[in-house]
């Protein structure tokens, strides 16, 4: 094999054999290159190199242009580089040209997530599990738009397809439990986290999903070993790490509460969540300088973040300054904080 | 016993109060004189035994006790005075336990209580001979915030009272532990606030106390005992100052320095502030004389002064009873006031009295024992919405002392009051608690450490309850977000349908002097007889390499100039592997007697009829012959040795005459063209291999002339 290929190989490079490349049209033969260009497109794209996947992808066509999986692909790479409209392009040649694509519907409906348009996304989950019974993963990105759109029951029925295709996809429990909490159904969104992290239990997004789901609960010591557990699993998880430190705000642990902060802002700075929840725990701690002086970095990353307007308006009161505090509520409403105008006057 | 009168508000106490805690003091003293001196081991008496190197000392010692001694019972004005006396004999002699329960007596009467604890304690070490010591020390840890203390001692020292001084204590204790316990849950619970001392333009090193606010809070009236005018005189029962009412203006981020009053307010005797009415025109003061009445005075918006005050309403006047604090609703036509007078429920209570038709006032009735209790109640006032009154009580819940309270008037009947909450309310005294308009911040009197000296006017801003903060959170509700599904997009590899490659390489030279040689390669599709390309050898090496896949039979022609062509044939239809044949290939020069191997003429089996995949080959062999005129070649038939000799011969020679018959057919002369069957007498390779064989089973040609 290794002979052959540095056969190959010199074929390439003499002069004379240039010529007869140029010249010769033989199918079997550009057959067996377009596939093997697709192969290593694929191998390439696993890889995370996208711009030679991209090629390998294009070479394929170019060898064969009736090699509609290549297309298909190709889509894939472009999709993975935000390439949407040239994704599109893609996909829409493949349903064009093969109807019963199931996949192709798939892939185009999750780029047309990318691209906004969520109506027509779920349009295209709804023809690939009409084309293919057993596409589970069609099912549960129907369920996340359906998520994203605040149809909670459509997106549970969605997942719950998806689980009874595939009994162990963690990812579906996971996203079900999150329709079940939106909903309102906190019991029913506990089982299915435990389950998520049951069937997967290195997710550790599902551990502070399920540590959320706690708090939420006001399960507080239970939701503070979920969030270990998710940082034990991740270490470097600032959202974990975040909401670690809430968990230990809310338990009164203000000096773990700071490690974990102080650790998310190591891992990014401009985190401002992470620093309005530094800002809170100065709050508590009564350093009232200290948090207005966090909750005005996060302002000044953000803008638009409605919690750090509210939480600096509470300092800012506690420092006497009750005209700077209700501009901050003020704002803080504006941006959609209702319970700022519970403090105005 | 310590009295649950102030002893800083003379309108609240009157003299019998003081007189009552000066008599008690006198007791206690008594009662330490007469107890055996037994079990003063660390006791030392202020006597000579003790003393005996500092006459002098000792001397001036036991005159600082009686001095102490006269001021303490003197009354409430002059007690820092004995405390001065008493510490210079503490200095002289820190062990003697009369002193010391004398000194932490003191403390608790003035500003420093919180020093009083220190001396109480050590004087139950020196074995003071008084139980009372145990009440003492529990009212200091009481006013010190030490509540589960304070029911300790209190408990102890009710379980040491005898059964008839238990008749006589046992209300007073209980009621103090009730306030302990009161204090630990509301000090569990405080409510969000600021307090602040307006400062010195309001308060003095005196008594202040009592504010009240004009309606639009430009103004703020209060009570002071500090000194007005060249010759202030004293009250003969406290030796404080008269009291007077004062007034300081707001001018928009500080009150300004306060003043008397303007006009015909203040007196040689007692004024304090009362209230004053909706419309901020008329401030009622209270005057000490006469048992103590509410007088009403008005402003002069002209002359910008207060009026001589008048007396109130006969109705809301009671001969020997005291009126302390009033307040009108804002259409004034109901009035709420402090009196002791007949018929409450114990010291002075909150009553009502409302104004008729045609103007009168009805007889006033007591708001009843929601609101009153066996304690005082004291300083109203009525929020504007009419129904929100506020008053201190030493009743109700309080933390001791006087607290303030709430009440609203609802379905026609008071709430229950409700207590401020600490740390507006104290173990001390909280009294006169105003609201300014705004409804944000309030006045109120206390006494608190790091005040400006006795009770001070202080303003509270209400927080409200505590506000919660957004303690912001971060999910991955969406797993794929969290972790992207990317493997479940990729279509799966294919299975490469492989084409074996056969490569043809090697060298053209000359077959005599192997000079490398500038050759045209032409491949033919022996099938179709296609040309399926043209190569050239390398001019310089005579290297040649063609890459040929699979599924083909193929014919190559290599040609040069004055040289015979060269014919390969290599049929990789069914091959299935990738191989590389190296075939350097020796050309001969168009000469008389050299041979050439067609190596792609085809015959089947047996047969002397070409096959069509030979006629590429008999093309170039056509060309060679229109090219060379003069050419005149003979074609040779050969076997392999399969077969008898002559069948072998025969089909030799046909096979020749077929390809003789071919370029005949074409047009080629017939004179230039022989033919000739061998059989298998001239191999080229050997018969005992099959691709010998295969190599003899062949056709030529021999240039005979050209």
């Amino acid at each position: 094999m290794k002979k052959t290929i540095l056969i190959l190989f010199l074929f390439w490079l003499l002069p004379g054999a240039m010529i007869a490349q140029d010249t010769i049209q033989i199918g079997p033969r550009d057959r067996m290159l377009a596939e093997r260009a697709y192969n290593e497109g694929i191998s390439l794209f696993n890889e995370g190199k996208l711009t030679e996947s991209l090629q390998k992808f294009n070479d394929a066509i170019a060898r064969r242009p009736d090699f509609y999986r290549a297309f298909y692909n190709r889509g894939v790479v472009k999709a993975e580089m935000n390439d949407i409209d040239g994704a599109l392009a893609d996909y829409n040649l493949v349903i064009e040209k093969t109807p019963d694509y199931a996949m192709a519907y798939f892939a185009r409906g999750k780029v047309r997530i990318l691209a906004g348009n969520d109506h027509e996304a779920i349009n295209d989950f709804t023809a690939a599990v009409s084309r293919s019974g057993n596409l589970y993963y069609a099912w549960y990105y129907r369920g996340v738009v359906h998520l994203d759109q605040g149809l909670y029951e459509q997106a549970i029925n969605d997942f719950t397809s998806a689980i009874n295709i595939r009994a162990d996809f963690a990812y579906a429990y996971n996203d079900r439990g999150s329709a079940h909490r939106k909903n309102g159904n906190l019991q029913a969104a506990m089982a299915d986290y435990q389950q998520a992290v049951f069937l997967d239990p290195t997710m550790a997004f599902a551990f502070n999903n399920l540590g959320s789901l706690r708090m939420e609960m006001g399960q507080l010591q239970e939701a503070l070993e979920s969030f270990t557990t998710a940082i034990n699993l991740s270490p470097e998880y600032p959202k974990a790490l975040n909401n670690r430190s809430v968990a230990n705000i809310e338990l009164g642990r203000f000096d773990a509460a700071m490690q974990d902060i102080i650790r998310v802002l190591e891992i990014s700075p401009d985190n401002y969540i992470a620093l309005t929840n530094r800002g809170n725990i100065y709050y508590k701690k009564e350093k009232y300088e200290a948090a207005n002086e966090y909750h005005t970095l996060a302002i000044h990353l953000n803008p638009d973040y409605g919690p750090a307007y509210l939480n600096r308006g509470i300092a800012r009161e506690m420092l006497r300054d009750r005209d700077g505090a209700i501009l901050d509520w003020q704002k803080a409403l504006k941006l959609g904080l209702e319970e700022a105008s519970e403090y105005l006057p | 016993m310590i009295p649950k009168k102030s002893h800083i508000y003379p309108a609240l106490n009157f003299r019998k109060s003081v007189l009552r805690a000066s008599m008690l003091c006198l007791v206690i003293l008594a009662g330490m004189l007469a107890a055996p001196q037994i079990s003063l081991a660390q006791n030392k008496e202020f006597t000579r035994s003790f003393f005996p190197d500092d006459r002098k000392g000792l001397r001036e010692a036991r005159r600082n006790i009686r001095e102490g001694d006269r001021y303490f019972t003197d009354g409430w004005g002059n007690i820092e005075k004995a405390l001065e006396y008493y510490l210079k004999a503490h200095a002289f002699n820190p062990d003697n336990a009369r002193l010391n329960l004398r000194i932490g007596e003191s403390y608790l009467y003035t500003t420093g209580k919180d020093k009083a604890p220190e001396f109480l304690e050590r004087a139950v070490e020196l074995n003071v001979n008084t139980l009372e010591v145990y009440y003492l020390l529990g009212v200091a840890y009481q006013q010190n915030y030490r509540f589960e203390e304070a029911i300790d001692q209190f408990t102890f020292f009710r379980q040491s009272l005898t059964p008839q001084e238990a008749i006589q204590r046992r209300a007073d204790i209980d009621r103090r532990i009730f306030e302990c316990n009161n204090a630990l849950q509301l000090v569990k619970n405080p409510i969000r606030v600021f307090i602040d001392n307006p400062g010195s333009h309001v308060n003095s090193e005196y008594d202040d106390y009592s504010p009240v606010v004009s309606p639009d809070g430009t103004r703020l009236f209060f009570t002071s005992r500090r000194p007005v005018g060249r010759n202030p005189r004293q009250d003969r029962v406290d030796h404080k100052y008269f009291e007077n009412v004062f007034v300081t203006r707001w001018a928009g981020d500080r009150w300004l320095p306060a003043e008397p009053v303007e006009g015909r307010v203040n007196t040689k005797t007692h004024e304090a502030t009362a209230g004053i009415s909706a419309d901020g025109q008329t401030l009622y003061i209270y005057r000490g004389d006469k048992g103590g009445d509410i007088l009403e005075s008005e402003f002069n918006s002209s002359r910008q002064r207060w009026s001589k005050p008048g007396k109130l309403p006969r109705s809301l006047r009671t001969r020997g009873s005291r009126e302390t604090s009033i307040v009108y609703t804002s259409d004034g036509r109901q009035v709420f006031f402090v009196s002791d007078r007949e018929g409450g429920f114990g010291g002075k209570d909150i009553w009502t009295s409302v104004k008729n038709e045609r103007g009168r006032w009805s007889e006033p009735t007591n708001l009843g024992a929601t609101v009153n209790t066996e304690y005082d109640e004291e300083g109203l006032y009525l929020a504007p919405d009419d129904i929100t009154l506020y008053f201190s009580s030493q009743g109700h819940n309080t933390m001791g002392g006087f607290d303030i309270f709430r009440t609203e008037f609802r379905n026609g009947r008071w709430t229950r009051p409700e207590n401020l909450g600490y740390p507006v309310n104290t173990p001390g005294d909280d009294l006169f608690f105003v609201m300014s308009p705004d409804g944000e911040t309030g006045f109120y009197s206390a006494v608190k450490p790091g005040g400006y000296g006795g009770s001070d006017i202080y303003m509270v801003t209400f927080l409200g309850p505590e506000k919660p903060l957004v303690l912001p959170i971060m999910e991955d509700l969406i797993a794929t977000r969290a972790r992207p599904l990317r493997n479940i997009l990729m279509e799966g590899e294919v299975e490469v349908a492989v084409v074996p490659m056969t490569i043809l390489r090697g060298r053209i030279m000359d077959s005599e002097t192997d000079e490398p040689l500038l050759a045209v390669i032409e491949l033919y599709d022996n099938e179709t007889e296609a040309l399926l390309a043209e190569f050239n050898s390398h001019s310089e090496t005579g290297e040649y390499l063609i890459s040929l896949p699979g599924g083909k039979n193929y014919g190559i022609a290599v040609k040069v100039e004055d040289y015979l062509f060269h014919s390969e044939n290599i049929n990789i239809r069914h091959a299935d592997v990738a191989r590389e044949i190296i075939n350097d290939i020796r050309l001969k020069k168009v000469e008389v007697g050299q041979t050439i191997v067609l190596n792609n003429i085809f015959f089947d089996t047996g047969s002397a009829d070409l096959r069509p995949e030979s006629y590429v080959e008999l093309g170039v062999l056509y060309k060679m012959m229109v090219d060379n005129p003069s050419l005149k070649i003979e074609i040779s038939g050969h076997t392999d040795n399969v077969g008898s000799a002559s069948l072998n011969q025969r089909l030799s020679e046909r096979r020749a005459q077929s390809v003789v018959d071919f370029l005949i057919g074409r047009g080629i002369d017939r004179e230039r063209l022989t033919y000739k069957g061998y059989g298998f007498e001239r191999p080229i390779a050997s018969n005992e291999t099959a691709e010998g064989r295969q190599k003899n089973r062949r056709t030529e040609f021999e240039i005979l002339e050209k």
